[in-house]
């Protein structure tokens, strides 16, 4: 993603100091500490002097941009609110950066494969983004770019969900996998790194030829 | 269950509502906007076509016929065709205009009508219902957008008519028919007062009867009828 | 047929390994899917549609008390009887003293999930009252004692050789031999039910408290003859089916056969305005008959025999007070059971109804089965999820489900904890996740410990750990390389 970014003349700096979103304890239903790693990724980037926050995942930028609203909502937090605002008004998910903010498409990026896009379940449905990534990949030189049937059905990660109901999680899987083998392509697309592991995980397992690419990576092909 | 113990049961259920609202008393409320929706089109002539169109997609055979005394053989032509030769028809004024149970007498169908039980009990009326194989009645309006009819209960007795044969035949004049289902409802809620001053029921028909209940496989005629066919005169 | 005490999992299991069921289940809800998609097409705005239905619910339910007691007098005014239920059981007290003070020996009962909330069946039976439910898929669910699979085909998961197997078995009236056969056999055993029930029985799928009228949508007739024939009609209806206006069902009755079945509207819709108003006179000496029936006499008018004699409208709370007062969670009274959530949901699509322990299923199951049941009873559902968020799409009064299953969630941590594995692994992430250090050592350890387990670029199997419930089923990439942060730290200021 950096080299990406770099490339489009962007300025990028990393601050060390970020740890976890907390959305696995969210989801999990564990608030007060969700609450703690929300508290620490607010205070991090609050004192970033950065134009954006860009983020290479969407249930990470859904988790910052749709539900710590929640857990600040209490009567003494109106300093936080004020400083998620801040941080919030930056924030970006990768694709949305690119398209919507550097109005860029074709990143310069090459690749020869034919490839297909998984729609994650955060970035389509809490964040409406759908139509970004799809346009960053049919930009990539010598690309052959494959809908799949079903794109935007769960890959059945869900966190916490995958471990706790790992048969049903799985069973899920297979679906997914159905739809991609049935596609013919050679690379699966996906803009979240848990639904990525999900599926790798799975074609390995099925000893699938089929490989699994971040979009970041995609982009950064030259 | 005793008048008391039943008073007290609304009390407390209507308390915990209350109470789970945060009010102490029932507060009316200022009623939403109403909801505006862009008005259809009503044209007489492609009216007809998109009823038609609709009624025939969910299966029902519909028929044209261009003047009053052709309803009848049209209505002879269909129990023919399905072997039948006893008839019940609803109390409906149009059908009473049309000479209806005439026409099929002169057919040879054994015609009742349903104003002969007004003076018996309800379950001689549905014992009677129950053993014909066609019923006619009439109906109160019809929704191009859906192909479907509107029945309402009367003395009619069309809901009952409509119901209980296994072959419906309705019949219905070219100007009943409507674009859309608000419309529809419009009426039915301004002329849900019956002209003797009571409300009415009403059924909303729209195609035969059927399931799928089993493997997700269409089977027409479970406990309704088989058959609806609809006949619109035209004028 | 779900093993007693079992827990999701193992229920979950049993509908994964069933193969018939693996089948219909696919076969149903990708017809399901596509059926609801074409008709939502032929709705210019849809999202007006939903953005509406959803500003009345929120209006009705914020107010219910009102339009109950509108709904209330409207319906007492036609000449009906209405009776407000605490409990299940209140409502199962009220029809059998109805039914013993009226000598009903048989009930005949139209599809109703509230009325299967509350076992009424049940307790008909106990009472020596017969029911029989008339809708063919509850009617072979009943023949075989069995729970429903889908909200909309409760025996979708039957095959028509089982069925068959079935009616052979406890009609004693010869083996059908297909899906018209089948139909046949059913239509005409139940038409002599119809005609000899004191008694029919529905839910409602909207009770209009302007007008008090009740409307029930259906495709077989069995809800018209149900209401019409027998000369009682006792509507079972939840406190949240209340609508202000009969103008707003041209919003309702095209969001809810489109998104149930995509259907533009279902064979039958009806909009019932309680009993014959000649009858109502005669129920004043009636020692069952409302305290405040008509004292006048009504006019000599010689009216439809459309409507039944009777007409008992039961409002029944069973806990959705409960919800009612939590703030947030009250949209989960919104639902119109229209079971669009369940058709869309991935863990529906291959768990089924019956996995799900209760009546109602799906992602809106796993929100008011806590509340109604209670959290001993159904607190895994809520985490049963991937939270993809396809049911609140598919909803047609937008109801945020995903939200509701993570404040469910959090309330089920609040007051039962979790397992301690869990708890504690998330009490960690937090302690270190403030400590950027501590965070990124615990990354380089995980890492370091992920390449010992790893072969060939891929983790197989983590034993003694939860992690193990992934490896089961999926490999684990192997970390290749470090840390981003690892990484930018090499690179320097090179760039």
């Amino acid at each position: 993603m950096v080299s990406t970014l770099r490339r489009l003349g962007v300025e990028v700096v990393y601050n060390e100091a970020q740890t976890c979103c907390g959305q696995p304890a969210f989801n999990s239903g564990y608030r007060k500490e969700a609450r703690a790693l929300a508290e620490h990724f607010v205070n991090v980037f609050e004192r970033e002097r950065a134009d954006f926050i860009v983020a290479p995942s969407g249930s990470c930028t859904a988790m910052v941009r749709n539900f710590y609203g929640e857990l600040f909502h209490g009567k003494g937090d109106e300093q936080r609110r004020r400083a998620l605002e801040r941080v919030r008004l930056r924030l970006r998910e990768f694709s949305e950066f690119i398209v919507k903010e550097l109005k860029v498409e074709d990143v310069g990026a090459r690749f020869a494969g034919r490839v297909t896009y998984h729609d994650a379940c955060h970035l389509l449905r809490e964040l409406n983004i759908a139509e970004e990534p799809r346009r960053l990949i049919r930009a990539v030189r010598d690309v052959e770019f494959v809908e799949m049937e079903a794109p935007d059905t769960c890959c059945g990660f869900g966190g916490t969900f995958s471990v706790k109901y790992g048969e049903i999680s799985s069973a899920i899987l297979d679906e997914k996998l159905a739809r991609l083998s049935r596609s013919g392509v050679e690379y699966v697309i996906a803009n979240d790194s848990s639904c990525l592991m999900q599926i790798a995980g799975g074609l390995s397992r099925a000893g699938s030829a089929i490989k699994t690419m971040h979009l970041a990576e995609l982009l950064a092909q030259q | 269950m005793t008048k008391t113990s039943r008073a007290a049961s609304q009390t407390q259920v209507l308390d915990d509502v209350r109470r789970a609202l945060g009010h102490s008393n029932t507060i009316k409320p200022v009623p939403l906007e109403p909801f505006v929706e862009p008005p259809s089109e009503e044209d007489a002539a492609t009216l007809v076509e998109r009823f038609i169109e609709e009624a025939v997609s969910l299966g029902c055979k519909v028929y044209r016929v261009d003047h009053a005394g052709a309803v009848g053989p049209c209505v002879a032509g269909i129990c023919t065709k399905a072997g039948v030769d006893k008839v019940v028809v609803s109390g409906a004024a149009l059908l009473a205009k049309l000479g209806l149970s005439t026409q099929l007498e002169k057919h040879q169908l054994a015609t009742s009508c349903v104003a002969e039980f007004r003076e018996t009990d309800k379950e001689h009326l549905v014992t009677h219902l129950a053993a014909r194989m066609v019923g006619v009645t009439a109906v109160d309006a019809a929704i191009a957008e859906t192909g479907s009819l509107l029945l309402t209960s009367d003395e009619d007795q069309a809901l009952l008519v409509s119901l209980l044969p296994p072959i419906h035949i309705a019949v219905l004049k070219v100007s009943q028919i409507r674009q859309s289902l608000t419309t529809v409802i419009e009426k039915l809620n301004s002329e849900r007062m019956g002209h003797d001053g009571r409300r009415r029921s009403a059924t909303l028909i729209s195609g035969p009867s059927r399931t799928s209940d089993v493997e997700l496989t269409l089977s027409i005629g479970v406990h309704g009828p088989k058959e609806l066919h609809v006949i619109i005169l035209a004028g | 047929m779900n093993p007693p005490n079992t827990d999701l999992t193992e229920r979950s299991h049993l509908a994964l390994e069933d193969a018939i069921l693996q089948g219909a289940l696919k076969r149903a809800t990708d017809t399901f899917i596509e059926r609801r998609r074409d008709a939502v097409a032929t709705v210019p705005d849809w999202e007006g549609l939903r953005t509406r239905a959803r500003q009345v619910k929120e209006h009705t339910i914020n107010h219910l008390d009102y339009y109950l007691e509108q709904l209330v007098e409207k319906v007492t005014t036609l000449g009906g009887q209405v009776y407000w239920a605490h409990t299940g059981d209140d409502v199962n007290r009220y029809i059998i003293e109805l039914a013993r003070a009226r000598g009903v020996k048989s009930v005949v009962k139209a599809k109703s999930m509230t009325t299967e909330e509350i076992e009424l069946n049940h307790a008909l039976e106990a009472a020596g009252v017969r029911p029989i439910e008339t809708d063919l898929g509850e009617y072979i669910i009943q023949l075989a004692h069995e729970k429903p699979s889908h909200i909309i085909v409760p025996a979708i998961h039957k095959t028509r050789e089982q069925i068959s197997d079935l009616f052979e078995e406890k009609l004693k009236a010869g083996r059908p031999r297909g899906v018209s056969e089948i139909t046949a056999m059913a239509r005409a055993r139940l038409r002599d039910e119809f005609l000899s029930a004191g008694m029919g029985i529905t839910g409602a799928n909207f009770a209009i408290a302007e007008t008090g009228t009740i409307v029930l949508v259906e495709n077989e007739g069995n809800i018209r003859l149900s209401t019409q024939v027998p000369k009682i009609h006792v509507a079972v209806v939840g406190i949240e089916k209340v609508i202000p206006r009969f103008e707003d069902l041209s919003v309702f009755l095209r969001l809810l056969p489109r998104s149930g079945t995509g259907q533009k509207l279902t064979a039958y819709t009806s909009f019932l305005n309680g009993p014959r108003v000649e009858d109502v006179f005669a129920l004043d000496e009636n020692p069952h008959a409302a305290g405040d029936g008509n004292g006048q006499r009504a006019t000599e008018q010689r009216g439809s025999t459309q409507q039944p004699h009777e007409f008992h409208l039961i409002l029944m709370d069973n806990g959705r007070t409960n919800i009612l007062a939590d703030k947030q969670m009250r949209e989960s009274l919104y639902c119109i059971r229209c079971g669009a959530c369940l058709n869309v949901c991935p863990v529906y699509q291959k768990i089924g109804g019956q996995a799900y322990g209760w009546i109602y299923p799906g992602p809106i199951g796993a929100i008011i089965s806590p509340q109604l049941q209670g959290l001993e009873k159904a607190a895994e559902l809520p985490f049963a999820s991937s939270l993809c968020g396809a049911c609140r799409d598919a909803c047609p009064v937008a109801i945020n489900i995903p939200d509701l299953l993570l404040a469910l969630r959090s309330k089920v941590r609040e007051e039962r904890g979790g397992k301690l594995s869990e708890s504690l692994g998330i009490r960690g992430l937090s302690m270190v996740g403030r400590h950027p250090l501590l965070f990124r050592m615990a990354g380089k350890i995980a890492r370091g410990l992920a390449g010992l387990l790893a072969k060939d670029g891929r983790i197989q199997s983590v034993p003694l750990s939860p992690l193990n419930k992934w490896t089961r089923y999926r490999d684990l990439p192997a970390p290749s390389g470090g840390s981003f942060a690892k990484w930018w730290k090499d690179q320097g200021a090179d760039d």
